[in-house]
């Protein structure tokens, strides 16, 4: 990981027009963030806070109302091939079998047949899917979808990688599996990646650094350093103190509490008053 | 689906099919002579005119199999060019030409519930009784699944397939061709199957209401002539090619949609 930034953010505001009024309404304003070269950044905030419009801006496949976006010092302009991204709910493409629908990008950028067919073979085996490079995607599991949107936003190589709540609509265990899947992927392919998400486990446990956001209007309220070992697997730091005193601080940051001391082993909440009082009611 | 699988699904359709000729030919005894044909008769009778290899006296110089011809010749012309345009225009107004969607789609919504049996007439008077005026029946009852259907599809395209592509910097052309195009295309067939049932309906009624030739204009011939067995037969003999075209296009359908569950 080299310290040169890779993504500069730069005071993004994007705001839509209130719905029957001329008010505007921000989902973003300010926001600023930057990230380096091959490092992996996860933003995490409530559902509502601008994430997906960050990212569709990122992408370019919305515009800013303010501010820029710089990819190795350049302003970005529209969507291009540096940059990919997993949308939510996987959004492959029906009428292509697993290798077409990897091949997509490389289409685009007008790779030759051949080569385009030893790309997406080297990806089907990445993402563990051979023998299923034929298969449609209605023929394929939660999870099998997910790999085959991941390899289609790696094959044709961007530096970028965005990736927009890519485990939500999988079960835990699948969920849990591709974690991992993705550390491991990232760190053979280098890529500077950039995480949305909504579950602060998920936040910590991938990431070099979680961006936490506010609600409305969506701004950076603070960085958190994830300083959990590498090479890592969500799976095994999990349990580990160090990785639950960072998740306690996101969470912190979440609720809008003042940052205070852990009061491990304080009074905990009664749940039987708890319920009892509602019962009262 | 294995092969004992599908001869039983056959085996479970033909029965009621046999079982109502069987009855049909054993019931006839019971109707008024002069009323109705039998099975056998009809099979005999389309049989002799299938296999003639001259044309009979008063019949257009043309064969039962030679009228078939001309029949078949002005579907494919109408629904053909009914398929061309009504793709066309319906791939325009659902996606790149949102202005004109406000202004076409309601007139040609009312250009469609036009009674098309009832615009034969009028495009006798226009066009003349002829080949151009069978051809515009057949194209005009035709365009409107065509056009629809592409229409509803294309605007109905999921928009996370559009984000996909354009993420990944895809431009106009691989954008409708790779993406709008076959994401429509269940949606097309739809409108194809629809525009083959219809352009049959079509043909034979503007055959039946003018012509010199065509299966319709047969048809008219033997009822005039009183031949019950070929007016029944000709009846069954237009069913019949209506199936097989809809299985033709079907078959060409489950090609293209493959990647659909349950097509």
């Amino acid at each position: 990981m080299s310290n040169a930034p890779k993504i500069e953010i730069r005071g993004i505001d994007r705001k839509f027009k209130k719905r029957g009024s001329n008010e505007d309404f921000y989902a973003l304003s300010g926001f600023s963030l930057t990230v380096r070269e091959g490092e992996f950044v996860t933003i995490v905030g409530p559902s509502g806070c601008g994430k997906s419009t960050l990212l569709d801006i990122l992408v370019g496949l919305a515009k800013a109302d303010g501010g820029e976006i710089l990819i190795d010092g350049k302003p970005i302009n529209g969507a291009a091939l540096d940059r990919g991204i997993v949308l939510q709910g996987y959004a492959l493409f029906p009428w292509r079998s697993v290798r077409r629908n990897i091949e997509f990008g490389l289409e685009i950028k007008r790779v030759p047949k051949k080569e385009r067919r030893d790309v997406s073979d080297r990806f089907i085996k990445l993402v563990g899917l051979e023998g299923f490079e034929n298969h449609y995607p209605y023929e394929l599991s939660g999870g099998m979808q997910q790999r085959v949107a991941i390899a289609r936003s790696l094959a044709y190589d961007p530096e970028v990688l965005f990736m927009d709540e890519p485990f939500a609509a999988v079960d835990a265990q699948t969920r849990e599996t591709m974690q991992d899947e993705l550390l491991s992927i990232w760190e053979k392919t280098g890529k500077t990646v950039i995480f949305v998400t909504h579950s602060i486990e998920e936040a910590v446990g991938l990431a070099d650094r979680v961006a936490v956001v506010s609600k409305s209007p969506g701004r950076i309220k603070e960085v958190v350093e994830v300083d959990l070992p590498r090479p890592r697997r969500v799976s095994q730091v999990r349990d580990t103190t160090d990785f639950n005193i960072i998740t306690h601080r996101v969470w912190e940051l979440l609720q809008d509490k003042d940052p205070a001391p852990l009061n491990i082993g304080g009074p905990a909440v009664d749940i039987s008053e708890a319920i009892l009082d509602d019962a009262a009611i | 689906m294995s092969a004992l699988k599908t001869l039983r699904k056959i085996l479970y359709a033909a029965i009621p099919i046999i079982a109502f000729f069987l009855f049909w030919q054993l019931g006839s005894r019971y109707i008024p002579r002069g009323v109705l044909s039998t099975p056998v008769k009809i099979a005999e009778g389309m049989w002799k005119e299938l296999t003639r290899s001259e044309p009979e006296r008063n019949m257009g110089g043309l064969t039962l199999l030679g009228h078939t011809g001309r029949s078949l010749w002005r579907i494919v012309k109408g629904f053909t060019l009914a398929g061309v345009v009504g793709i066309v225009f319906g791939f325009l107004l659902g996606t790149y030409f949102k202005p004109l969607e406000k202004l076409f789609v309601p007139f040609f919504q009312v250009c469609e519930k036009l009674n098309p049996f009832a615009i034969i007439p009028v495009f006798m008077i226009i066009f003349g009784i002829g080949e151009e005026e069978k051809v515009a029946i057949v194209f005009w009852a035709s365009i409107w699944p065509f056009l629809f259907n592409t229409y509803e599809g294309a605007k109905r395209i999921d928009n996370s397939f559009i984000r996909a592509a354009r993420s990944m910097g895809a431009g106009r052309g691989k954008l409708f061709a790779g993406v709008i195009v076959p994401a429509t295309l269940p949606y097309v067939f739809t409108g194809v199957k629809l525009a083959i049932r219809i352009s049959f309906f079509m043909i034979i009624a503007a055959e039946l209401a003018g012509a010199t030739s065509g299966i319709g204009w047969f048809y008219i011939q033997k009822k005039t002539a009183y031949k019950l067995a070929l007016v029944y037969g000709s009846i069954l003999f237009i069913t019949f090619l209506a199936i097989v075209f809809n299985a033709a296009f079907a078959r060409i359908e489950k090609h293209f949609l493959r990647w659909k569950e349950n097509v």
